[in-house]
């Protein structure tokens, strides 16, 4: 009885097994598809990254030409090209790649803000050592530095030395990752003290608007150009002999020995009727003593003095009265040592102060977009198609 | 020797039992199904969803903060990118905006008027301009964009419902 019948069971479990291995093989392979997917979706997310990882590194390079950094996820990062635009903006594009998937990003990188963000500032050192001390004012709300405050910042990329016990820097104080933090008469600090600073100068060139200009004859004696562009080799002042700079002015002093060098009673000044800056580019040296410059605006923005040399030049200050003004000079030792308050910003290789008078930084320079600040995005993009 | 034929009751029981079986196996297998058909559904609902939050936020963060308009009842958003940042003044895309509309479609509308589906499925947008602490009308007050999309889809009677959430850094400024 129902000998014919014994296989039914056999072919319906496998008739079910059919059904479920075909519905089962179409629902792995859709599963390893949408694997595939999210995978190479991970890889382009990583991918994109690396590429702004690259893009953070170009930026980075383009602030710290000098540095040397290994950077972790470089062999993820490739085809970074860096296009000068212009003397100040860089077209940078990045490809990263991850797997066999790439993302590419690209930006234009603008070289701008103020380079004046410290009272004093070296690229080897600053030394202190004077009486006075070191704080902050802000010219634009307090043109008498009737509120002084507590942002006169000093910094170095090496080393800070501070001595005789009778400075006092209202600010913060940063030396280089290696660099030391000397104060061996417990001199005072208010802000921070930092190791940490990486901060590169960069060189100043000088625009050619001035190389261009045909070679004036030395100045020894009263001069008042009107306001403009000059090229001559030195300014060099004895006796009652004054210069008056009438901003805006542009003043190239070629002489690579000195540059300006102003004694006894006579002077330098700045006039109180400038609309603009007298900026002045030297590779030379600058000695200033007596009456030294005088700044009739008492605003230290008037009067910026570059030092363009690429390996060494020497500004020393030792006046009686007031200094009103920007030294910025990458290659040069600064040497701050005269009597009175020294207002505005002094960056150079090595600062040394040992005057008697407080230096005050002015604030508003942050404002000054001197197109030489950091390297920093402004237009970004990813090459993308939708 | 005569075989004897089946009763008639025989053959109702044998149908009988033949038809639980078979009931049996049908419900597992539609069971299997639906479960299936479900696990298709939200597969399509990802690949919906990674599809378009990728689109959004890839163009998204091409813009500026400043530059962003999002509705009052944060369904829809108006920005522009930069098309050429080479140029000495960057030029800009015109409006790119992104809505759902009345088909529960999440939609690029670039250039103005021109409309492409970018998902199916939407059943809620949301964007918001972060400042770390709230959602604020003024987007130039922003640190970041917020972007939420809810996707809902019924399979075989089944509500299969995603949700996914980005945050955009955005990367320019103009």
């Amino acid at each position: 009885m129902f000998s014919n019948n014994k296989g039914s069971a056999l072919i319906i479990v496998y008739m079910v097994t059919a059904v479920l291995t075909i519905l089962g093989t179409a629902f792995v392979s859709r599963a390893l598809n949408e694997i595939r997917n999210t995978r190479r979706y991970v890889d382009t997310v990583k991918a994109f990254w690396f590429a702004e990882a690259g893009m953070n590194k170009a930026v980075y390079e383009a602030n710290h030409p000098t540095s040397a950094v290994a950077w972790p996820g470089d062999s993820e990062i490739s085809g970074v090209t860096v296009t000068n635009l212009t003397a100040a903006r860089k077209l940078i594009n990045v490809t990263g790649y991850f797997g066999d998937v790439t993302s590419t990003v690209s930006a234009v990188a603008v070289q701008s803000g103020s380079i004046f963000n410290y009272a004093a500032f070296g690229d080897s050192s600053v030394s202190l050592s004077g009486q006075g001390n070191v704080n902050s004012y802000n010219s634009t709300a307090d043109p008498s530095a009737g509120t002084l405050l507590s942002n006169g910042d000093i910094g170095t990329n090496g080393d800070v030395s501070m001595s005789g016990g009778n400075t006092y820097v209202y600010g913060d104080a940063g030396t280089g990752a290696d660099g030391v933090f000397e104060d061996e008469d417990h001199d005072y600090v208010s802000g921070d003290v930092t190791h940490d600073t990486d901060i590169p100068l960069p060189e100043v060139t000088v625009p050619s608007s001035l190389t261009g200009l045909v070679l004036g004859s030395s100045v020894s004696s009263s001069w008042s150009p009107p306001a403009g562009d000059y090229r001559i080799p030195d300014i060099t002042l004895a006796g009652h002999n004054t210069v008056t700079l009438t901003g805006p002015t542009n003043l190239y002093l070629t002489s690579t020995s000195t540059a300006i060098s102003v004694s006894g009673q006579a002077s330098i000044v700045i006039s109180s009727s400038s609309t603009g800056p007298v900026t002045i580019y030297t590779p030379g040296d600058i000695s200033l003593s007596g009456q030294g410059i005088t700044n009739a605006a008492l605003l230290p923005s008037r009067l910026i003095i570059y030092g363009t040399s690429t390996s060494s030049q020497a500004f020393s200050s030792s006046g009686q009265s007031d200094f009103y003004g920007v030294y910025y000079a990458p290659n040069a030792g600064i040497s701050l040592s005269g009597q009175g308050d020294l207002y505005g910003s002094f960056m150079g290789d090595t600062v040394t102060i040992s005057g008697q008078g407080d230096i005050r930084y002015d604030e508003a320079l942050k404002q000054i977009n001197t197109g030489m600040g950091s390297y920093s995005i402004q237009a970004w993009r990813e090459a993308r198609d939708f | 020797m005569m075989r004897r034929a089946f009763t008639l009751f025989e053959v109702l029981v044998a149908a009988v039992i033949f038809s639980f079986i078979i009931a049996g196996i049908y419900a597992v297998m539609n069971a299997g199904r639906a479960m299936y058909d479900a696990d298709m559904g939200r597969l399509d609902l990802q690949a919906s969803a990674r599809r378009a939050i990728d689109i959004v936020t890839t163009e998204l963060r091409q813009t500026s903060l400043s530059n962003i308009t999002i509705s009052d009842d944060d369904t829809s958003i108006e920005f522009e990118i930069p098309v050429n940042i080479t140029s000495a003044v960057a030029e800009y895309s015109g409006p790119i905006a992104y809505y759902k509309n009345d088909a529960n479609q999440l939609v690029r509308e670039y250039p103005s008027g021109t409309d492409n589906i970018i998902a199916q499925y939407v059943s809620d947008v949301e964007f918001c301009c972060w400042n770390g602490i709230s959602c604020v009308a003024n987007c130039g007050q922003a640190d970041s964009v917020i972007v939420r999309f809810s996707f809902s889809t019924t399979v075989n009677q089944r509500v299969v419902q995603l949700n996914v959430t980005e945050k955009v850094a955005v990367r320019n400024v103009f």
